[in-house]
C-alpha cells in the first residue's frame, strides 16, 4: 500500500508501551502500558512533575532514548508500526516526518556555526538543494518563525541571539522538513512569561497551517491549559488521568490531579492562609509504590490501593474522558 | 533532523525528565580500580622492602655468570630473570630499582600537587594581579619543552634523586594549578559559597571549608595520572643518563643497558619495561576509577 | 512600634564595565531604584530575565557592592559596613537561593551545612548547636535523623528545606529569598510556599521574595515591585497592583500569566 495514498486519521499511536532501562543497579521500568494516539492538526499535551516519565513515551517516538532502553509494545506512525523496523527507514522517518524541539536552546544550537547555515544544512542533505538554494530556504524559513531581519539573523551565531530567538531557530530547524509530528519537551520552561505566549503562539499559528500534529511536554498546567486540545496527565510512569483539556481541567477526576490544580497559586484567588497541598514526595522510579503509586500520599487511599494497581476507566460523563482509581469521588 | 542537531539533541533529550544515565562502565571495571590499587600498593611494599627478602645483592657482580638466561635454576643460586652484562641478578635490581620509581613517582606528584594546587588557589581566590602572574607563569612554562629543561637542570646541580624530583617537580606543577585554579573558580560561583559569605564565613574559614574540600577529588585524579607521567619520565631520564648515579639500580638505568642487548640478552631490557607498564597502566586504570566514582551522583531517577 | 521601615532603599545604582579594554562599555543593572520594606511583611520583586531583580537582592544581601545609592536597615546605613558590624549584619539578614542542590556544600553533611552559621558567630557549645540543628529540621519539616545525610541522598524539596533551616538558625530577621521555589516540582512549591509563610507568621520575619510566576509572588507578597532593565515600572500592594495595574509593562507581565481557567484554550484553532 502506498503511503502516500493511505489516509490516517492518526499520526502516530503508541499501545501498550513499556519502556525499561538497563542501569548500572538492574532494570529500571520507565513507564507502564501507556497508550495514546495524536490525529492531524491536534494538540496532545503530556503533563506531570518531574520523574513521572512524560519524556520516556514521547521519546520512544522519535527514538531520543539511550541504546540502554528496552521498549516493548507498538508504536505506529500514519498506521505503519516502526517499533522493530529497520534502522536506515527508521532514521529516514524520524528526519522527515518527525520535528523535535528541546527546553533549552542554548545547548542544542551549535555554537560554532551561523544559525543560516545549521537551517540550511537540513536542506542540503535531505532534499539535495546547492547551498545557495538551500540558504535562501532558510532565510524564508526564519521570516515564517517571525524572526525579525531574518537574512542578517541568518548570518549570527546562537549567542547572539535571545533566549526567545534561539527557540525560534529551533522551531525552524523542526519543521523544515514540513513534519507530521511536532514534538516539543519542555520548549517554554527557560524562558520569560512574554516570550513563552509568542512561542506557544507561534506553534499553534504552525500547526494550523500544516495541519501537524503537536505533542507537547510540559510540567506547567497553565500552558497545558492554553494549548491543548487533549491532555494526559502522568505519574510515576502512567497515564492516570486523559481527557480533553476542557474535561481534565475543569472536572478532574484523580485525585492527583484534583489536588495539584487545587495546590496552584492564582493571581486574584483569595489570599487564602494556606494553599491546600499534597503531602509526600513524588516518587523517583527506583522506588514507586506497590499498587497504585500515588496511595501514600492520597486522601481517599483505601486497602486496595495498596495492592492492586488500578485501570483506566471512562467517567460516567464521558467515554473519552478516563482514569485510574480505585476510589473515586462521587459522581466520578 | 540533521546528525549534528541529534547529537545536540540527545544532550538536552537526556536532560529532560531525567532520563536515567546508561549502565556507565561494564561491571568488571568496578572492580578493576581497587583491584590495580591493592595490586600497586603491593609492588610498593615489595620494593621498598627489597632488602627485607629479595635474595641478591642487585649491585654483586659475578663475572662468571654473566647473561644468563631467565628461569635458571643452577645449583645452589638461582637467577629468575636471569642476569645481565655484569653477571648482576635482574629481578633483584629490579625489585630494588622499583623503589626509585615509587619514590620519585610519589614524592614527585605530592610536591607538584601541594604547590600547583596552592598557587591555583591562590591564584582564583585573590584574582587580581596574582591570577594574571600565576597564570602568565604556568603559560610560559607549559610552552618550554621538558627536556631541555630537565637537562639544563641536572648539568648545573648534577643527577641524583633529589635532582629528578626537582626537576620533575617544575615540570608538572602546572597542571595541578590549572585544575585548582579552574576549580576554585567554580567553587566561588556555586551558591553554597555564597550562603557561607552570607552566614558570615570569610577568609581562611572559606577556603578551608569549601574550596579545598571540593577541589580535592578532581586533584587526586591528576594526582594519580602524574604519578604515571613521572615514573615514565624517570624511567626515560635515567635512560638518557640524567638520572640516577649508576650504582643505584633503577628501571630507566636498566633500560639504558639493555638496549644494546636487545637481541642477545632480551630480558635485560625486556623486565624492567614490563615493570614500567603495568605500573603505569595500574595507575591509569586506578586514576579512571576514582574519577569515575567522584562523578557527581546522578540524580533521582 | 515605630513606623519607620526595616529595610530602605534609595537610589540604587549598579553599573557594570563590560568589553576590552579601550572599549569599555558600560551596562546598567540597576537603575536609581527605591522601595521600603516594613517589619513582618514580605516584598515581591517580579520583572523578567535582564530586569535587575537578582542584582538588587545580591546587594541587599551584601554579596554585592552598589555603585552608587544606599540601603539602610534598621535605620542604619549598611552599605560601606565591613568587620565585626559586617558580620552582625549578616547575623541580622539571612538568604535563600533558586537552586537548592548549588546551595549546598556536597562534601558536607545538613547538620555541618545548617550549623555552620552558628559556628561562624560561636553561638553554643557542639551539643548546643547539635540539639538546634535538630529543632531547626523538624521546623522545616524533615526528620532529625536527615542531619547525618549529604545533599546527594535529598530530593530538591528536601534540599530547600535544608537551606530555608540554615537561614533560619541565627533567629535573623530579615530573609531574602531569590527564586526559592523555581527548581522545584508542581506538588513540592506548595509545600515550601506554605513552610515560608508559616515561619513568617511564626518568627515575624520580613521576606525579600524574588520570583517570576506572577500567582506565586502575589500568593506570599504584601507589596510588589515590578522590575524592567533596572529600573522600577510599579509598585504598590498587591491586591491593587495586580488586580489594577497602571503602567504598560505591568499590564504586559499580567497578560502573560497563563491561568489554568482563565486561559483554557487560548492557543486552541479557530475550527
Amino acid at each position: 500500500m502506498n503511503l502516500a495514498e493511505q489516509k490516517v486519521d492518526t499520526v502516530v499511536s503508541i499501545k501498550n508501551l513499556d519502556v525499561v532501562f538497563n542501569t548500572a543497579s538492574g532494570p529500571l521500568q520507565a513507564i507502564h502500558t501507556t497508550n495514546w494516539s495524536v490525529a492531524p492538526g491536534e494538540t496532545f499535551v503530556i503533563l506531570g512533575e518531574s520523574g513521572a516519565g512524560k519524556s520516556v513515551s514521547v521519546h520512544a517516538v522519535s527514538g531520543l532514548l539511550p541504546s540502554t532502553a528496552r521498549i516493548t509494545g507498538s508504536i505506529e506512525f500514519e498506521g505503519n508500526e516502526i517499533l522493530g523496523a529497520d534502522q536506515e527507514s527508521l532514521r529516514k522517518l524520524r528526519a522527515e516526518k518527525i520535528g523535535v524541539i528541546f527546553q533549552d536552546p542554548l545547548t542544542s544550537l551549535d555554537p560554532c556555526f551561523k544559525v543560516g547555515a545549521q537551517i540550511a544544512e537540513i536542506f542540503q542533505v535531505h532534499r539535495g538543494m546547492s547551498k545557495d538554494e538551500a540558504w535562501n530556504q532558510a532565510v524564508s524559513l526564519l521570516d515564517s518563525v517571525q524572526i525579525p531581519d531574518p537574512e542578517r539573523r541568518a548570518n549570527q551565531f546562537p549567542h547572539q541571539l535571545s533566549g526567545g530567538q534561539r527557540q525560534r531557530v529551533m522551531i525552524a530547524m523542526a519543521i523544515a522538513l514540513e513534519p507530521k509530528l511536532l514534538i516539543a519537551d519542555e520548549p517554554t520552561t527557560a524562558l520569560d512569561a512574554s516570550v513563552q505566549v509568542a512561542v506557544l503562539e507561534l506553534i499553534q499559528r504552525l500547526r494550523d497551517q500544516r495541519d501537524m500534529a503537536v505533542v507537547l511536554i510540559t510540567h506547567n498546567i497553565g500552558v497545558a491549559a492554553a494549548i491543548a486540545d487533549r491532555i494526559a496527565i502522568m505519574y510515576a510512569g502512567r497515564i492516570v488521568e486523559t481527557g480533553t483539556a476542557q474535561e481534565v481541567l475543569r472536572s478532574p477526576k484523580h485525585p492527583y490531579t484534583q489536588a495539584l490544580l487545587s495546590s496552584m497559586p492564582r493571581i486574584g484567588a483569595s489570599k487564602a492562609e494556606l494553599l491546600t497541598t499534597i503531602s509526600g514526595t513524588p516518587p523517583s522510579l527506583a522506588t514507586i509504590p506497590s499498587g497504585c503509586a500515588f496511595h501514600p500520599r492520597c486522601t481517599r487511599a483505601i486497602e486496595k490501593c495498596k495492592t492492586d494497581v488500578p485501570r483506566l476507566e471512562p467517567t460516567k460523563q464521558s467515554v473519552n474522558h478516563i482514569f485510574s482509581c480505585h476510589n473515586p469521588a462521587e459522581g466520578a | 533532523m540533521s546528525q549534528r542537531m541529534s547529537a545536540f539533541s540527545f544532550f538536552v533529550g537526556a536532560k529532560s525528565d531525567a532520563l536515567p544515565k546508561g549502565p556507565g562502565r561494564k561491571k568488571w571495571f568496578r572492580q578493576a580500580g581497587p583491584i590495580s590499587l591493592a595490586f600497586l600498593g603491593a609492588a610498593a611494599l615489595l620494593s621498598f622492602g627489597a632488602n627485607l627478602w629479595v635474595p641478591q645483592d642487585p649491585t654483586y657482580q659475578d663475572l662468571l655468570y654473566r647473561l644468563v638466561p631467565p628461569f635458571e635454576i643452577g645449583e645452589g643460586v638461582s637467577y629468575l630473570l636471569g642476569t645481565d652484562q655484569l653477571g648482576r641478578d635482574v629481578f633483584s635490581r629490579l625489585v630494588h630499582g622499583g623503589k626509585v620509581s615509587f619514590a620519585v613517582g610519589l614524592a614527585t606528584a605530592t610536591l607538584a600537587m601541594l604547590i600547583g594546587g596552592f598557587l591555583g588557589l591562590i591564584a582564583a581566590y585573590f584574582r587580581g594581579w596574582q591570577e594574571a602572574v600565576i597564570l602568565r607563569v604556568v603559560d610560559i612554562q607549559t610552552a618550554f619543552p621538558f627536556l631541555i629543561v630537565a637537562i639544563a637542570i641536572v648539568s648545573i646541580v648534577g643527577a641524583g634523586v633529589n635532582t629528578i624530583i626537582f626537576t620533575l617537580v617544575i615540570w608538572l606543577w602546572t597542571p595541578f594549578a590549572r585544575l585548582a585554579h579552574a576549580k576554585s573558580l567554580s567553587v566561588k560561583e556555586s551558591e553554597f559559597y555564597r550562603a557561607a559569605i552570607s552566614s558570615g564565613r570569610s577568609g581562611f574559614g572559606l577556603v578551608f571549608q569549601h574550596i579545598v574540600p571540593n577541589i580535592t577529588g578532581a586533584m587526586m585524579v591528576v594526582w594519580t595520572f602524574v604519578v604515571a607521567q613521572t615514573i615514565i619520565a624517570e624511567s626515560s631520564m635515567s635512560y638518557l643518563g640524567l638520572g640516577v648515579p649508576l650504582s643505584t639500580p633503577t628501571w630507566g638505568s636498566m633500560l639504558s643497558e639493555g638496549r644494546n642487548y636487545l637481541e642477545t640478552a632480551w630480558w635485560i631490557a625486556t623486565f624492567p619495561a614490563v615493570a614500567i607498564m603495568l605500573t603505569v597502566l595500574c595507575v591509569n586504570v586506578f586514576g579512571d576509577w576514582l574519577s569515575d566514582r567522584l562523578d557527581p551522583q546522578t540524580k533521582e531517577i | 512600634m515605630g513606623t519607620a521601615p526595616l529595610i530602605q532603599v534609595t537610589d540604587l545604582v549598579k553599573d557594570y564595565k563590560i568589553g576590552k579594554r579601550g572599549s569599555r562599555v558600560n551596562l546598567r543593572a540597576v537603575d536609581h531604584v527605591d522601595f521600603e520594606i516594613k517589619k513582618g511583611k514580605a516584598l515581591g520583586v517580579v520583572g523578567e530575565s535582564g530586569s535587575g531583580k537578582s542584582t538588587v537582592a545580591s546587594i541587599l544581601a551584601k554579596l554585592l557592592a552598589p555603585t552608587s545609592g544606599s540601603v539602610m536597615f534598621d535605620g542604619q546605613d549598611v552599605t560601606g559596613l565591613s568587620g565585626a558590624s559586617l558580620k552582625a549584619f549578616r547575623r541580622r539578614v539571612q538568604t535563600v537561593f533558586q537552586d537548592p542542590f548549588s546551595s549546598l556544600n556536597p562534601k558536607m553533611t545538613v547538620l555541618k551545612s545548617i550549623s555552620e552559621p552558628l559556628v561562624v558567630h560561636a553561638v553554643g557549645s557542639k551539643e548546643e548547636r547539635s540539639a538546634r540543628v535538630e529543632e531547626l529540621l523538624v521546623m522545616v519539616g524533615l526528620e532529625p535523623s536527615y542531619a547525618m545525610r549529604y545533599p546527594h541522598q535529598l530530593s530538591g524539596g528536601q534540599a530547600q528545606r535544608v537551606s530555608i533551616a540554615r537561614a533560619l538558625a541565627l533567629q535573623p530577621e530579615f530573609i531574602i529569598l531569590d527564586e526559592p521555589i523555581s527548581s522545584l516540582d508542581l506538588s513540592i512549591q506548595a509545600q515550601i510556599l506554605n513552610l515560608l509563610k508559616e515561619l513568617q507568621a511564626k518568627f515575624q520575619l520580613t521576606y525579600l521574595f524574588i520570583g517570576h510566576d506572577l500567582g506565586t509572588v502575589a500568593f506570599i507578597s504584601d507589596d510588589i515591585v515590578v522590575m524592567e532593565s533596572g529600573k522600577v515600572v510599579e509598585q504598590g500592594p498587591v491586591e491593587a497592583l495586580f488586580g489594577n495595574p497602571q503602567q504598560e509593562y505591568t499590564k504586559k507581565l499580567l497578560s502573560a500569566v497563563l491561568d489554568p481557567e482563565k486561559d483554557l484554550g487560548r492557543f486552541l484553532a479557530t475550527r
